[in-house]
């Protein structure tokens, strides 16, 4: 298996011909300088101005330093924005907007906006997983399908803001953030749980978001406990680590006890004691402070567990296709015994008639 | 590229006709828009002609004020070399061409390793990879090509193929399904040959 995707990554190998390259660049870029030059000639006033104008922030910036003005004339500009079309009142209703609502793009921008005058970066993150709770709030309210998934990929962005912000944290930032991180994904976790009327597909992408990050968070803390190697905060991602195992083993009871009821084949009932397998030595890796080893194989279990789910979805789509084609061919068939016998019939009618006409003329 | 200094790249040549950040974006795309052009149409001579088409459209459309803006650089690359490639079979069939049959003349295009046991061991490996590829309906070599060559995730796919994310990652799932299926059986014929 891996051995496919080894092979298949040499294919990179695949290349166009350097001489070919080389020649196919000149000729392009020599008609888009081309392009390019004509272009700056029928607008160097234009440039010009842009220069200069250039140049006097250059000279501004001297005097005043720019960056610490942007920000408040930012806002005023917004707010006088907001006061002129509409006003606070647009945008307070707009927190309870949904996606789809035609001023839920006003939300959003508020939210960015929001995001882009918090200076502190834990703050930033702490923001974002905020705004990652609003679109399940948000998720929670909908009904219907095409809103729901685009709440769900909002909060996905969300999510990878999060990720990425906590990535770019200081050290004694860093931790603290995670621990918040883990705790709200968690919540979060069990709130999509709840929604079950959504399609599974979209719970699933949700949940699969979660999960990223919830990990992430965890190796976050995994790795300065190791560093560190205080006890306390050992302990500290033993339990949160010990929570995650518990979960996971949850989860895997949950979809196990599903499947014997469904009474699926046999080969899947193996995979998920194959995953409780692995559980086990998680927890023989936790009890031995391997928290790394741990955690990678809760990963793994979560990443088959949904590779399990995908090859059962997969079945049913086929078993979907199968019934689909099957219809139409079944029609086809019955016309075609109906053919058959219409032929017969139409002879035997065919020779009463004549039987009768003979009678008569006897 | 990171998605933020796409669109500084777009802009740029939206308002001034940049050509130096429009050769960033050819220097970032023109390799893998030529495998996926050359897995397409499996002629060297023909991908060359179509990825330098990609390219000028590109140019041309993200030159173009009055045109909308792209959204997602990527995306819209590839887009334009699956029309192409549509174009391209199109135009063949127009003409009544006795289609060639599909061989990708992998072996020539390798760098070549060093020593020569090396060589022999990865001209085996394509051999046999390019074999088993061939045989995959073009739906398929095209997400596995996307998904694990290019190394790309099932959301860019999705946004390339216009299709949802669920529906992509089925399809990727179904392709690695099917060529995992070419190689066994293929390994049981060389097997029952030997």
């Amino acid at each position: 298996m891996s051995d496919i995707l080894k092979q298949l990554k040499g294919l990179k190998k695949v290349q166009p011909n350097k001489d070919w390259e080389l020649s196919n660049r000149k000729i392009l870029f020599n008609q888009i300088r081309a392009e390019q030059r004509i272009f700056q000639q029928n607008n160097s006033t234009w440039e010009f101005g842009r220069q200069s104008l250039k140049r006097t922030s250059t000279f501004i910036k001297l005097l005043i330093p720019v960056e610490a003005v942007a920000k408040p004339v930012g806002v005023v500009i917004l707010v006088l924005a907001l006061a002129l079309g509409g006003g606070v009142a647009t945008v307070s209703a707009s927190l309870n907007s949904l996606p789809g609502d035609v001023i839920y793009p006003l939300k959003i921008m508020t939210e960015k906006v929001q995001l882009s005058l918090t200076i502190a970066p834990q703050d930033k993150t702490y923001l974002s997983l905020e705004f990652a709770g609003r679109r399940l709030d948000e998720l929670g309210r909908i009904k219907d399908q095409d809103r729901a998934t685009k709440a769900v990929n909002k909060f996905k962005e969300n999510l990878d803001q999060v990720k990425n912000q906590l990535e770019g944290l200081d050290n004694s930032q860093k931790i603290e953030m995670a621990k918040t991180v883990g705790v709200k994904t968690t919540q979060y976790e069990s709130a999509l749980q709840k929604s079950s009327y959504l399609e599974e597909e979209t719970i699933r992408s949700a949940l699969h978001s979660i999960e990223e990050a919830n990990t992430y968070a965890l190796r976050v803390i995994i790795h300065k406990t190791q560093a560190e190697e205080s006890t306390v905060s050992l302990k500290e991602a033993t339990k949160l680590l010990q929570e995650k195992i518990n979960r996971t083993e949850a989860k895997i009871m949950e979809t196990a006890s599903v499947r014997q009821v469904t009474a699926t084949t046999g080969n899947q009932s193996e995979s998920s004691s194959e995953l409780q397998l692995i559980l086990e030595e998680a927890k023989v890796d936790l009890a031995n402070n391997n928290l790394e080893e741990a955690l990678n194989k809760v990963v793994e279990i979560s990443q088959q567990a949904i590779a399990l789910e995908l090859a059962k979805e997969d079945q049913k789509v086929d078993k979907m296709d199968i019934e689909a084609i099957e219809e139409p061919v079944s029609a086809e068939e019955i016309l075609i015994e109906e053919e058959d016998n219409i032929e017969p019939i139409v002879d035997s009618l065919a020779d009463i008639a004549n039987d009768e006409i003979q009678t008569e003329e006897e | 590229m990171m998605r933020v200094r796409e669109k500084i790249l777009i802009s740029k040549i939206r308002s001034h006709k940049d050509a130096d950040a429009f050769e960033e974006i050819y220097n970032t795309y023109l390799e893998p828009i030529y495998r996926f052009v050359y897995f397409k149409v499996s002629s060297t001579q023909e991908a060359e002609d179509i990825t330098s088409e990609v390219f000028l459209k590109a140019w041309q459309y993200l030159s173009d004020r009055s045109a909308p803006q792209v959204r997602n650089l990527q995306a819209f690359v590839y887009r334009i070399a699956r029309n192409l490639v549509v174009d391209f079979y199109r135009d063949r069939a127009k003409r009544n061409e006795v289609s060639p049959e599909v061989s990708l003349e992998l072996s020539d295009k390798i760098a070549l390793p060093k020593t020569a046991a090396e060589k022999i061991h990865d001209d085996l490996m394509f051999w046999e990879i390019e074999k088993n590829i061939k045989h995959l309906k073009d739906e398929y070599r095209e997400v596995i090509l996307l998904r694990f060559v290019e190394e790309l995730s099932t959301t860019e796919i999705a946004d390339i193929l216009e299709k949802t994310v669920g529906s992509t990652r089925v399809l990727i799932h179904r392709a690695l399904k099917a060529l995992r299926e070419i190689v066994s059986t293929n390994k049981k014929f060389d097997q029952e040959n030997e």
